[in-house]
Order: structure tokens, then C-alpha cells, then sequence
């Protein structure tokens, strides 16, 4: 398969960027999107035209969270439920024009070409995104009962990947969707209740403060999660920081 | 830009809520405008007219009701802004996630909204007011106005803008407030598009009954 | 020997608490074992300071593990208890695992899921609001816990948010995108380290009163493996290089149940988790016809009828079946390909679930297994709850590391390893959903107990300072290795890292992989050397070392895979028997079974550097097993 390729370069944080113009031929359907950009890559090295194109990836396999790329308009590509890494070629017409971008958001800026810095959803979670447990000195597992249905509403919260394609969607740049997703996990088990309303407050102020945007229910968020997160759980964190603010659960 | 310190939620939530209070008003609005239809002469709309234009607690509440709305555009165009601010460089390529559009129309809508009502105003309550000249018996009024086509369409056009605006706000109230679960959800959006349509009709049937002369 | 770790713990030193501020500690890795070590040790009132070289310490390899975690809780009533984990595990390990350490990790391996149960890690429940377990290979009871297929992540994302909480309380500091490229070794004991910043590309040094190495496996030695792209033998290797002595390298796992190769531009192998061999059924044809016919595509699986399929395990190892462990899973699978019965490119097998499917439904199998169906239909576009998957064994884990004592203290006082990156607990064969275990075991328990017995004494030493001449050495060394490197920069013939990368898995994969001999062995040490030296003369690495450069990145940690790659082949020309994860195809039984040889080879290898290019010395710590009674490893 041919493809055009138009990416992001941006040499360092300071730097403007612009979209430089990549053809590429002899692409197998089965590759995988990184795979391609690896080609790409190999082919700047080889021919010395450029820098080689920086992108986060890790493990491949849609799990680590650290690939996103924007592709022709949407983050990890045109496929629902996966992360850039899972994108296969077969995905794109032969001959397709594909414009790669960053994750934009002003709690994100750019590292270098396509690498951005999430370091702001480490620092959300710091604010409040656990239980508070030291090691050792709790009770046994069996100990505590959940119902079958909560704990896997929980899991499903809880499979956030923390890739950040929710904030890149959104027309807002909002991180409503991974805040609600880790509110939700800890709040939908009884582990997690006794610091419920303390974690929302904490988790939202800082969000905030990040200069995230707000959510204005466009769902862009759930359509774009690859580990399909869904919408109820940014409603479960609005319910939640009502009752924080009305004083329920209160310490 | 140093704003005063509220979180964005609660912005949201206050939104929410003044949205929730105005679709009420709305509501209540269409209801009383369908006296019109009566072929009474407008005995029980100007007398209904009346009683809203000289009772102490409803001139109260129509501060309360403008407060409300003024409320709901300023937060709004806040949480715009700082939405804004919030993605400083923008992409190159349009989006294409499949989203709730009526959601990203919101803010337009509500600017068309805000431009149809001091419109509307121009035709009945400025009058009222005395800011404007024009029949202060507003049956009557009502009556010039909407056999004039241009301005019957205006009215169609900007019912159809009430009825999208009305469309997302009010599932979008429940999420905002939380209500919005697995079980239910689907439900408020059907119940959504249903209050939405039933209070346009509402306001459409008066347009179009005067226009035809029903 | 059941009551060591118990009298350890009653005999050990403490530090008072007032003391415990004092004393700094720098662990490096967020996986597993990093990330819950940092977060016990914050928590107790050490001063931690934590690195990785991802963005967040979520990101961290541990989060891929699939299948679940082993804890001996026997909530299944099924006969399990500490020592019946104990025995699988050193059976499992083919009895080259040192008695102690397993026996002290089946101990703690209850406490665990104690601890992740309260940190909200949400494992799968039964409709009474009990935890559900299933089984896994190695096993004959069902004691994996487990969060649909993605327990590891769950588990660090439980690590990630202990470590959190003590981020935010300032007990421990974080590091994110840093490498580290040197060890500080002063007056004989590890005292800091030397790390890159990989955004700005500036050397940083952190000095402390000890340092824990958490930083995985060397896997991606083999290019194509089932390990993140970033995922890197590095830092344990400077480590080696500085003194610390490498345990059994040539103990690699091979997973039989990969997403087989299918292109040059493959770039990682991905996994199917081993929970899938509960269901999944594996086979291949019986008629050679039939495997030819489907490689030149004139057959799909579905064609052959019943009695035409070789159920190849259910037929050689009728106990366990479909549950050998995964070396020998790995290898029959290996052995029906190598006869001509592969399917595919001819190097794959078929794991099926048609009979799962219709004695349960559908839906029940996509309750289970629904995630890992769907990541397999992405990857190769077929659908498996339609025609049965195709798997293939490719470098998975490996039980070889730094060498470590009962302390997880390496040779050098001070340095400790835990983890992946040690040797310790898995013998020559890891079983399945141990290496959680083993992970959080020794972060959660064993080092917050040990580090502090290390460092008793050193509340006299003071804070560590780190202007001291070893640190200028030790910065000066990588800044020279890093612009070596870079004035490399070949002629006409330049070619990238990845290229070598991949040239060097090939060789390793070949004649170092699966199944080993002297010959291969022999020639494999021959062929690393030649492209060693072609690397040093034409590999291009572009930019500079003062920027964010990720080629130059992938180039120090190739340099070091040359070497390592050097001493797995030593070690396992040197083990002239087969055991686990290193088959050597002079030692089998006639029917293909590995062939342990106690009498000679019953003891840890444990190599110390002597310098680049020179042979490596071998220490031997024999394997004394005082409580298990040694036996073949049957799983017929």
C-alpha cells in the first residue's frame, strides 16, 4: 500500500512546528500503524533526511497507555476501542492521505514531534485517585464482600489506561472521563467509600488547576476510549461531588 | 485571565440547573399561550396577560427568571472561554469522533436563541415595558404579528432552535446532576426529545393556528 | 527451613522511626516490585526517590500481564495450601530454585491479595460477593486470582496508587522519563546512581544509602518478544558491569501462546494469555497432506474433521493436558512445526475453541475471554470465536538476573534486585502468574524487611554526598560511552540501531532459543561478534546526546545486549544439561523430555564481569534441597 503522510515535527518544547510531507510505498495491509511509522523511520535513517519521527509506544499491545497519536481527526485512529498501536494499515485505503497530529491540550504540551508530557494525570491521581492503605495490617481478602455487579462495573471503570485520548477528543480538552472513571472505581467499592467524597473534591480541584477544561457532554471522550469507558461514569462523579458538596459521607 | 474560584462542576451543575428552571418556565409559557387559540377574543389570554403584569409575587419572580437567564449565558460563555483556553493550539484536521452533536451546537444555539429572544421581546414585552410602541392588548398582537409570513417563519425557525437546544440540554441536566446511569439512560434521552418536541409543538400550534386562522 | 523467613524477621536489625528520615534510598523502575517497594518504604519513613523511563510510573511492563496472580488461599477448597504453592513452584522451576526463597514466597503470596484486595485492586467475584479463581498451568488447583485479562494492570495500577499517595506525601519523589546509565559504587557499596535525563538528554546523579534495581527482564535481548519496546536489560547490566554478579542468563521463558510472526516489519510479538489454555485446545493436523494444504491456503481449520487433528498435549501428557507448564508447551509446539505439521507460515499451531464454545455458549466464553478474543481479532483480522486462533511460542520472561542472596542483596553491599531483574525465585522455568507474585512479594514484604536490616548501620554514615570523585568518574564514563556512540556515525553503509537489534534476536532466536546445542551455541557466539563489530563500524545514530533522542537510547541499550547476548550464550554452552527454559538437544529423553543432570549441574551459575570482550568467571552456589525430594518432572 502507498500512503502520504503529514506529520507534526516540533524539535523541542519552544520550537513552532509544522507538518512535514512523507511518501511512503511498499506498506503490507498488516502492519501496524507504529510498525509503519517504524518503516518511515528506518527509511530517514537510511536515506539521513531527516530526524526520525519521536512517538511514545511501549507495549504494543493496547494495555501500557503510552501511544496516542491524532489521526486524520481522531485520537488512535479510525477504529473504536483500540490505542494507536492496535491500528492495523488495513484500516486505511491504499493511496490515503493520513495526517498525524499530537495530543493537543494546555496540560499536555509537546516534548518533541509527537511526544507529549502526561504528567498531569500523575498528578491528578496524586491529589486523591487511591485508597489509603499502608503495607500490611489489613484484614483478609475474603473479608470483605462485593457484589458481583459492582465489581465489575468497577473493573470496567478501573481499565482506564491513563493514555489521555478522552482529553485529546474532547472539544474542551477535558479529563472528565478519566477522572470519573478512577472516581468511579474506587467509589463503587467498599474499600473505597470511607474516602469517597474527600477523593472527588481533591481529584477535581486538581484537575482544575491543571487547566483542563470542563465537561460539556459531547461524549467525544467514550467514543474515543480504547477501553471503551463510558459516559455514566462521568456522571457517577458529578453525582459524587454534589454529595461532597451537600456534606455527604463528610469526614 | 484571573477568574474567581469555581470549580468547574459546580459551574456546570448551576448551568444545569438554571437550564432546568427555564425549561420549566418554558413549559409553563406554552401552556398559557395556547389560551390564545380559544376564539374568545382574547378574554382569558389578556386576562391571564394581566394578572402576570400587575401581581407582586410574579414580578418578583420575573426578576428571579431574568437573573436566572442572565446567570445561564454568563456561565456559560465562562465555561466557554476557559473551554477554550483549556486547548491553547487547535488541530489541523477537523474531528471526526462520533459525538452528540447537538452538544457542540449548544453555545450556537444558545447565541440564536439569545438574538430570537430580544426579537421576541421586540414584539411583546418591550411593549409591555413601554420601550417599544405596539398593541398593548397582546392577543391582539399576537394576532398582527403572526399573520405577517416573514415573521411567522421567524417564529417556526426559532422554535426548531428552542427544540434543539432543549434536545441536549435536558439529558445533559441528568448527567450533570448525576442521574444519568446504565439503567435509566436511555429512557431520559427518549423523555428528552419528547419534552423538547411536545413544548415546541406547543408554541408552533399557537404561530400556526394564527397564521392559518384556525 | 519453613520457619527462616519467620525467625529472620524476629532476629533482623530495625531503624527507629525518628532514623528512618534519614536514611535516602533510590529504587529504579516503577513496575511491580519497584513500584510497591518505593511505596512500602515511603510509607514506613525512608526517604524514597523513584525512577522509569516511561512518562508515569503506570506504564511499566508488569501492567501487561494477562492471566492473574498466584496465591496459596485455597478459598477453592481445593487442597492447596503454602506448601503444596511451595512444591509447584520448585517442581515448576525444574528443581534449579533455591528452596528458601520459594518456600518464603508461597508464604506471603496470601498477604497480597490482602493487600491489593484493600487498595481496591477489583478482582473478579462469584455472586456471593467471594473472590473467583482459576486455574493455570503447572497446577492441578485453581488458585489464580485474577481481573478479567488484565491482572497486571490492575495490580500496578493498585502499586501506582500506593506509590501516589506517598508521592503526595512527600515520602517518596518521582523521576519520569530518566535511564539510568551507571551505578556509583563507593568504598565497596552501591551509593548512587548516574540517569539521563531522556527529555533534555542531561546526566543527573542521585546519591543514597542504598539502591533497589526493579527494571525487568532482558527479554528484548531476542528483538521479537512479548516485552514493551522499552523494556530493557540495561540498567542490571551496568550494574553487572560495576560488580554485581548475573545469575543463570541462559534461563529464558518461551510462551507457547504468541500471536505467531507474520512479516520482517514486526516489531513485538504480542501474548495470548495462558488462561486461554483452560478452554483453548491445542492441535495440529494429523496428516502431513492436511498442514500443507492449509499452509498453501487450499485448506481452513474448520475442514478438518475430528479424528484428522492431533491434539498433540492431550495425547503426550494425558494429567495436565492443555496445562503443561510453558516450556513444555513451548517446545511440543515447537516439535510438531519442526515435523512439518505447522500451520500458517508452518510456524504456528491452532488453539480452538469450539468445544468450549459449545458446551458453555458464546456469551459465557466472552464474559471470560472476551478482551483477549477482540486484541486478537485486531491484530490479524480473523475472527477466533469462528475458526481457532493461531499461537506460536516466542520469548517471553526470563528467570535469569542479577544474582542476588535471601536478602535480594546483589554482590554489591547496598544493591539490592527484585523482581524480574533478579534470579531468584523461578528456577529454570517460571510458572504462570507467579512472576506477579514474585514482584509484589519481594516489594510488599520481603525488601521493606530486608533494606532495613541493610541499613541499620547506616544511620552513621550520613547523608551520601554526591560530588564525590566516584560520582565525576562514573558521570564522566557515560558521557564518554555516549559520545562513542555517536561518532560512530557510519559511512555509506550506515544502518539503523533497529537493524542490528533485529539482526542480533535473529541469531539469538536461531541458536540460542528454544532448543540449544554446541554447534548452534558455538556458532551464535561467532555471529554476535561479527555483527558486533559491523555495528560499531556502521550503525548511524542521528542527533546529539543533549536532546530528546530515543536512537540513541535503543544504541547504549544494544551495546550492552551484544555483551549480555555474549554471556547467555557462555552459560548456556556451559550447562551441559537440560532443565526448564534451556533445552539443550544433547540431554533429552527418547521421547523428547528435558534431561536434568543433578549430579553435575545442581547449582546457581553466578558470572562476574572481567572487562569487554573478556570471558566472564563463574561462581557455583549449590542447590541444597533439604525439604523437597527431588524427582523427574512429570507432567504425563
Amino acid at each position: 500500500m502507498r500512503f502520504t503522510l503529514h506529520i507534526w515535527r516540533q524539535e523541542n518544547a519552544r520550537a513552532k512546528g509544522h507538518f512535514e510531507k512523507y511518501d511512503l510505498d511498499n506498506i503490507s495491509a498488516d502492519c501496524s500503524f507504529l510498525e509503519m511509522l517504524d518503516i518511515l523511520n528506518e527509511r530517514l535513517i537510511n536515506d539521513r533526511i531527516a530526524h526520525p519521527v519521536c512517538f511514545d509506544n511501549d507495549c504494543r499491545e493496547g494495555i501500557c497507555g503510552m501511544c496516542g497519536l491524532y489521526i486524520n481527526g481522531r485520537p488512535h485512529g479510525n477504529d473504536d476501542g483500540i490505542t494507536t498501536c492496535q491500528l492495523h494499515m488495513r484500516k486505511f485505503k491504499d493511496g490515503d492521505d493520513i495526517w498525524i497530529e499530537p495530543w493537543r491540550a494546555k496540560a499536555f504540551p509537546v516534548i518533541r514531534d509527537l511526544v507529549v508530557d502526561r504528567s498531569a494525570f500523575d498528578k491528578i491521581i496524586q491529589a486523591g485517585g487511591y485508597i489509603s492503605t499502608t503495607t500490611g495490617g489489613v484484614p483478609d481478602a475474603n473479608t470483605i464482600l462485593v457484589p458481583k455487579h459492582k465489581a465489575d462495573m468497577a473493573m470496567d471503570a478501573a481499565s482506564c489506561i491513563g493514555c489521555g485520548a478522552c482529553v485529546a477528543a474532547c472539544k474542551n480538552a477535558s479529563a472528565m472521563l478519566f477522572v470519573g472513571a478512577k472516581v468511579s472505581h474506587l467509589a463503587l467499592l467498599p474499600q473505597g467509600k470511607v474516602e469517597a467524597a474527600d477523593r472527588v473534591k481533591k481529584m477535581v480541584a486538581k484537575m482544575d488547576e491543571l487547566g483542563f477544561g470542563s465537561c460539556t457532554n459531547t461524549y467525544a471522550c467514550e467514543a474515543e476510549c480504547p477501553k471503551l469507558i463510558k459516559r455514566q461514569n462521568i456522571s457517577r462523579l458529578n453525582r459524587h461531588w454534589i454529595g461532597s458538596l451537600l456534606g455527604r459521607d463528610r469526614r | 485571565m484571573n477568574l474567581p474560584k469555581i470549580h468547574s462542576i459546580s459551574k456546570k451543575i448551576l448551568v444545569a440547573l438554571l437550564g432546568a428552571f427555564l425549561s420549566i418556565f418554558l413549559l409553563f409559557h406554552a401552556c398559557a399561550n395556547l389560551c390564545i387559540l380559544r376564539h374568545d377574543g382574547g378574554a382569558w389570554y389578556n386576562a391571564f396577560c394581566d394578572f402576570m403584569g400587575t401581581n407582586y409575587v410574579i414580578k418578583a419572580f420575573e426578576i428571579i427568571l431574568f437573573g436566572a437567564l442572565l446567570l445561564h449565558i454568563v456561565l456559560t460563555i465562562w465555561l466557554a472561554i476557559t473551554n477554550k483556553m483549556a486547548r491553547p493550539k487547535g488541530y489541523h484536521k477537523p474531528q471526526r469522533s462520533k459525538t452528540h452533536t447537538g452538544s457542540k451546537l449548544q453555545v450556537w444555539t444558545g447565541i440564536l436563541l439569545l438574538a430570537g429572544l430580544i426579537a421576541h421581546f421586540m414584539d411583546f414585552y418591550f411593549v409591555k415595558l413601554g420601550w417599544v410602541d405596539g398593541n398593548l392588548n397582546f392577543y391582539e398582537q399576537a394576532h398582527e404579528k403572526f399573520q405577517i409570513p416573514h415573521i411567522a417563519i421567524s417564529y417556526l425557525i426559532f422554535f426548531v432552535v428552542v427544540w434543539f437546544h432543549m434536545r441536549h440540554g435536558f439529558a445533559a441536566i441528568f448527567q450533570t446532576f448525576g442521574l444519568y446511569n446504565y439503567k435509566y439512560g436511555k429512557a431520559i434521552e427518549i423523555t428528552g426529545v419528547i419534552f423538547a418536541t411536545v413544548v415546541c409543538l406547543m408554541f408552533t400550534a399557537v404561530v400556526v393556528g394564527i397564521y392559518f386562522g384556525l | 527451613m519453613a520457619e527462616k523467613w519467620t525467625n529472620y524477621k524476629a532476629s533482623q536489625k530495625l531503624v527507629n522511626p525518628a532514623n528512618k528520615r534519614k536514611l535516602d534510598i533510590i529504587v529504579v523502575g516503577t513496575g511491580l516490585a519497584g513500584a510497591s517497594a518505593a511505596a512500602s518504604l515511603g510509607a514506613m519513613g525512608f526517604n524514597v526517590e523513584i525512577f522509569c523511563i516511561q512518562d508515569s510510573p503506570r506504564r511499566a511492563h508488569s501492567i501487561a500481564a494477562q492471566g492473574g496472580i498466584n496465591a496459596a488461599k485455597n478459598y477453592q477448597n481445593d487442597g492447596d495450601s503454602v506448601e503444596r504453592l511451595f512444591r509447584d513452584t520448585v517442581k515448576g522451576g525444574d528443581y534449579r530454585a533455591r528452596e528458601a526463597n520459594v518456600y518464603r514466597l508461597a508464604e506471603v503470596s496470601g498477604a497480597i491479595i490482602d493487600q491489593c484486595v484493600a487498595q481496591g485492586v477489583p478482582f473478579a467475584r462469584d455472586y456471593g460477593g467471594l473472590l473467583e479463581n482459576r486455574s493455570f498451568g503447572g497446577a492441578q488447583v485453581s488458585r489464580t486470582f485474577y481481573a478479567k485479562g488484565q491482572t497486571g494492570q490492575q495490580l500496578l495500577l493498585g502499586a501506582y496508587g500506593a506509590l501516589s499517595r506517598e508521592i503526595a506525601r512527600g515520602t517518596v519523589k518521582l523521576y519520569t522519563r530518566r535511564e539510568m546509565m551507571d551505578l556509583v559504587v563507593v568504598d565497596g557499596r552501591a551509593r548512587g546512581i548516574i540517569v539521563r535525563n531522556l527529555v533534555t538528554g542531561d546526566l543527573e546523579r542521585y546519591a543514597a544509602h542504598a539502591v533497589v534495581l526493579a527494571t525487568g527482564g532482558y527479554g528484548n535481548l531476542y528483538y521479537l518478544s512479548t516485552n514493551a519496546m522499552n523494556s530493557n536489560g540495561s540498567a542490571a547490566w551496568v550494574c553487572h558491569r560495576k560488580g554485581a554478579a548475573f545469575a543463570n542468563p541462559c534461563y529464558v521463558q518461551i510462551h507457547p501462546t504468541c500471536i505467531p510472526v507474520h512479516g520482517d516489519y514486526q516489531s513485538k510479538l504480542t501474548l495470548m494469555s495462558e488462561s486461554l489454555r483452560n478452554d483453548g485446545r491445542i492441535w495440529v493436523p494429523k496428516k502431513k497432506e492436511d498442514a500443507e494444504a492449509i499452509r498453501a491456503g487450499k485448506l481452513k481449520a474448520t475442514d478438518i474433521p475430528e479424528e484428522d487433528r492431533d491434539y498433540y498435549l492431550e495425547r503426550r501428557y494425558p494429567a495436565f493436558g492443555n496445562l503443561v507448564p510453558r516450556d513444555v508447551a513451548s517446545r511440543a509446539a515447537k516439535e510438531r512445526c519442526d515435523a512439518g505439521y505447522g500451520v500458517g507460515t508452518g510456524y504456528a499451531v491452532y488453539l480452538d475453541f469450539a468445544d468450549v464454545i459449545q458446551r458453555l455458549g458464546k456469551e459465557a466464553v466472552e464474559q471470560k475471554y472476551g478482551n483477549l478474543f477482540q486484541m486478537y481479532q485486531k491484530i490479524t483480522d480473523e475472527n477466533p470465536y469462528e475458526t481457532p486462533m493461531m499461537i506460536y511460542p516466542a520469548i517471553h520472561y526470563t528467570m535469569g538476573g542479577l544474582w542476588v542472596d535471601y536478602e535480594l542483596q546483589t554482590t554489591i553491599p547496598g544493591l539490592f534486585a527484585a523482581g524480574e531483574a533478579n534470579f531468584s525465585d523461578h528456577g529454570a522455568n517460571r510458572l504462570g502468574a507467579s512472576a506477579l507474585m514474585q514482584g509484589l512479594a519481594d516489594g510488599y514484604f520481603v525488601l521493606p524487611y530486608t533494606l532495613q536490616n541493610y541499613l541499620a548501620d547506616q544511620i552513621y554514615v550520613g547523608k551520601i554526598s554526591a560530588t564525590s570523585p566516584e560520582f565525576d568518574e562514573a558521570e564522566n564514563n557515560v558521557k564518554k560511552r555516549l559520545e562513542r556512540l555517536l561518532r560512530i556515525s557510519g559511512q555509506s553503509t550506515s544502518h539503523s540501531v533497529d537493524h542490528f537489534h533485529k539482526a542480533l534476536g535473529k541469531i539469538m532466536w536461531e541458536y540460542c532459543g528454544m532448543a540449544r546445542n554446541t554447534e548452534s551455541l558455538t556458532k551464535a557466539k561467532q555471529l554476535v561478534s561479527e555483527l558486533e563489530e559491523e555495528f560499531w563500524k556502521s550503525v548511524f545514530i542521528p542527533g546529539t546526546a543533549n536532546e530528546f533522542n530515543p536512537e540513541l537510547e535503543k544504541a547504549c541499550r544494544l551495546e550492552d545486549y551484544f555483551e549480555l547476548a555474549q554471556l547467555v550464550i557462555a552459560d548456556a554452552l556451559h550447562r551441559e544439561e537440560s532443565c526448564g527454559g534451556h533445552f539443550r538437544t544433547e540431554h533429552q529423553t527418547e521421547d523428547g523430555e528435558t534431561l536434568r543432570d543433578d549430579e553435575h549441574f545442581m547449582y546457581v551459575a553466578a558470572w562476574e564481569y572481567q572487562g569487554h570482550g573478556q570471558p566472564e568467571t563463574m561462581e557455583r552456589e549449590p542447590l541444597n534441597y533439604e525439604y523437597i525430594q527431588i524427582a523427574n518432572r512429570n507432567y504425563k
